[in-house]
């Protein structure tokens, strides 16, 4: 994919934002900048509670209530969407921006005929019914369903897991979106299933020339579909770069810890594997210094009382980190 | 020595179907099929296979938690009573959601203590204390309840009440999916310290291969309730002789762009239970299946520490 970078399709800027929570304020995104590339996919990679879902909900206008966008900005297509109205909001998701969700059950209403919410999505097309109908069975078929003609009239449960998660993908890209974000969309599945959604999302992307974002905490999927990953720790984007480059030369500690656990990178069998140890820290009452701090070997005073800036460092574009440079930091388990 | 657990010519059904489907005799369906395992005290042995191979029914099965089951089991050199209660406290199960395995109503506390009052076993004082030590959880979490805890916290409790009784062979259901890769290797890591240090035995339901490479002794790839093939772990990773097994190995999201040139696809998705293909099973969607394996079953072959059913095994890999 040829990417045009300097014309960023999302680009998020200084976004800082928090839920009110009975206990105070929990701040759950700190100064997070993230940008994509038109027809650019980019893996979103963070453990659970590091945020991602709070950004991807943010990005989608479907933030709840108790969360309150501090400051920063969302700008897509070079309009701001932090200031949209819920109407405005709308009228964007499902055309220029949609979304795979990760239950490919609960995503789909059992009610309906499958048929019935495909042709439903194109509301916003002055097409006839039945040229939606047809646009509909076209789209099955190049997401592999097989004997779409018929299929197209049958409800999600009689779909297997596989299927109804394809049927998903082919709605979420039928108005050929300028964005589309994928909230874990092959947690849920088989290996195998999950290489050929992989496969089969990678190629009807090339054919659209959507941007992907690409959430999920698999990183063997992101080094096989993503252009470039982003790493999240605690509510901040701590590395950003090209996958290749930042599987080979990691520059946050974060970042080098995580992939020095992931078993899928320990070549040589062993029986008691490496961990991270020590836990989140409590983000109503983040500590000055660095967020990453509490767990890092390499840290010392300058990480306890100073928040590091982003450099860039290595091939990497972006490292939160105080000593970017420092030699990698091997794991021991 | 006797191995812990012996199971031969496992099937396990489920009743379905009405009165219609009693009268044509179709009333069982079929979920395992012919399964036969040793596993010896201290070992751990990964069950790995897709959504509906069968593994969580077979677990289930020997835990004596549901199915109609014939064929042998045997526990410790004795055929299992899968009704009893010794068994509830020989053999622990970790299930698959944490979580919702747990009672929302209850402390962590009464939940670590309710194996004992279940089984009239006097509550030896301190011991939740000395379980949540165990798992490595800090003692001001027995005052909380499920909803309370974070996904890995949660699967630690399920593994302490797993082990409350001292069981001597622990089940656990995918004891790591949905948790983040430094939690799932000290979930893990915890498991493991407990079988050194107990010498417990260990059965791993999983679907992730990258673990089984690390922790299991040995493991069984099973389709549509079928071992196709089971043999000790490093020997299947190094040469997989059953294509499926090949399919699942080379299915694994990889992080070298050159491992990934050699990708075998299959063919379809898997078949029901209800009709199983004649011959071979896997021949549906096996990518080099043969006119043979449309007619005939394969029988049970070894190579080694290696046995599968393959009328054509693959051949090792040059780069393995």
């Amino acid at each position: 994919m040829s990417l045009d970078a300097s014309d960023p399709v999302l680009t998020v800027s200084g976004l800082t934002l928090s839920y009110d929570i009975p206990a105070g304020e929990l701040k759950a995104l700190r100064d997070v900048n993230l940008s994509i590339g038109k027809g650019e996919i980019v893996g979103l990679v963070g453990e659970s509670g590091s945020g991602k879902s709070t950004l991807m909900q943010a990005i989608l206008g479907l933030l709840p209530g108790a969360a309150q966008i501090r400051s920063g900005s969302i700008r897509f297509e070079g309009q701001d969407l932090t200031g949209l109205s819920a109407r405005q909001m709308r009228g964007l998701l499902g055309d220029r921006i949609s979304v795979v969700f990760q239950d490919p059950m609960t995503a789909l209403n059992p009610v309906l005929t499958i048929g019935r919410q495909m042709i439903d999505i194109q509301h916003r097309s002055k097409l006839s019914r039945r040229e939606k109908r047809a646009r509909a069975i076209e789209m099955l078929a190049r997401v592999r369903i097989p004997d779409p003609e018929s299929r197209i009239d049958r409800y999600p449960h009689e779909f297997s897991g596989g299927m109804r998660q394809r049927v998903a993908i082919a709605m979420a890209l039928m108005a050929k979106p300028a964005l589309l974000v994928a909230d874990e969309p092959t947690t849920a599945l088989d290996a195998t299933l999950e290489i050929a959604t992989i496969d089969l999302l990678r190629e009807l992307q090339s054919e659209i020339g959507c941007a992907v974002l690409f959430i999920t905490h698999h990183l063997g999927v992101v080094a096989e579909l993503c252009d470039r990953i982003d790493i999240m720790y605690a509510g901040e984007i701590v590395e950003s770069g090209a996958t290749g480059a930042v599987f080979q030369d990691p520059r946050h500690p974060y970042t080098q810890l995580l992939f020095g656990c992931d078993p899928a990178q320990i070549a040589e069998p062993m029986r008691h594997l490496p961990s991270i140890g020590g836990n989140l820290p409590d983000l109503t009452a983040p500590l000055p210094g660095c967020i990453f701090a509490s767990r890092c070997p390499r840290a010392d005073e300058t990480c306890t009382t100073g928040h590091p800036a982003d450099h860039k460092a290595g091939q990497s574009d972006l490292v939160r980190c105080h000593y970017p440079l420092a030699p990698r930091l091997e794991i021991s388990a | 020595m006797t191995p812990l657990l012996s199971v031969r010519n496992l099937d396990v059904s489920y009743p379905v179907g009405g009165l219609m489907a009693k009268l044509r005799g179709a009333d069982q369906l079929q979920i395992v099929a012919g399964v036969s395992f040793d596993l010896a005290r201290g070992e751990t042995m990964a069950l790995v296979g897709e959504s509906g191979s069968g593994k969580t029914t077979l677990a289930r099965a020997i835990a004596g938690l549901g199915g109609l089951v014939s064929g042998e089991i045997r526990f410790d050199g004795a055929p299992l009573n899968t009704s009893g209660r010794q068994i509830r406290r020989d053999i622990a199960f970790i299930f698959q959601d944490a979580v919702s395995s747990l009672s929302p109503r209850l402390t962590v506390r009464a939940l670590l203590r309710e194996p004992f009052a279940i089984h009239g076993i006097q509550y030896p004082e301190g011991e939740v204390e000395r379980l949540l030590r165990l798992v490595g959880l800090p003692a001001t979490i027995a005052e909380r309840r499920p909803h309370e805890l974070s996904g890995g916290q949660a699967r630690r409790v399920g593994v302490a009440r797993a082990l409350a009784l001292k069981p001597r062979l622990v089940i656990a259901d995918e004891p790591t999916a949905g948790l983040d890769v430094s939690v799932q290797s000290e979930v893990l890591n915890l498991l493991n310290d407990l079988r050194t240090r107990l010498g417990l035995s260990l059965l791993i339901i999983t679907h992730n291969l990258n673990i089984v490479r690390h922790i299991a002794d040995r493991m069984a790839i099973m389709y549509l309730g079928r071992f196709v093939e089971t043999g000790d772990t490093a020997p299947v990773f190094a040469h997989p002789h059953h294509p499926y097994t090949a399919a699942l190995l080379s299915a694994n999201p990889i992080i070298d762009p050159e491992a990934r040139k050699t990708r075998l696809y299959l063919k379809g998705e898997v078949p029901g239970l209800v009709r199983r293909p004649k011959g071979c099973e896997f021949h549906s969607r096996c990518p080099f299946v043969q006119d043979l394996c449309r007619s005939t079953p394969p029988s049970l072959r070894e190579d080694g520490p290696v046995s599968y059913t393959c009328h054509f095994p693959m051949e090792a890999s040059v780069n393995a």
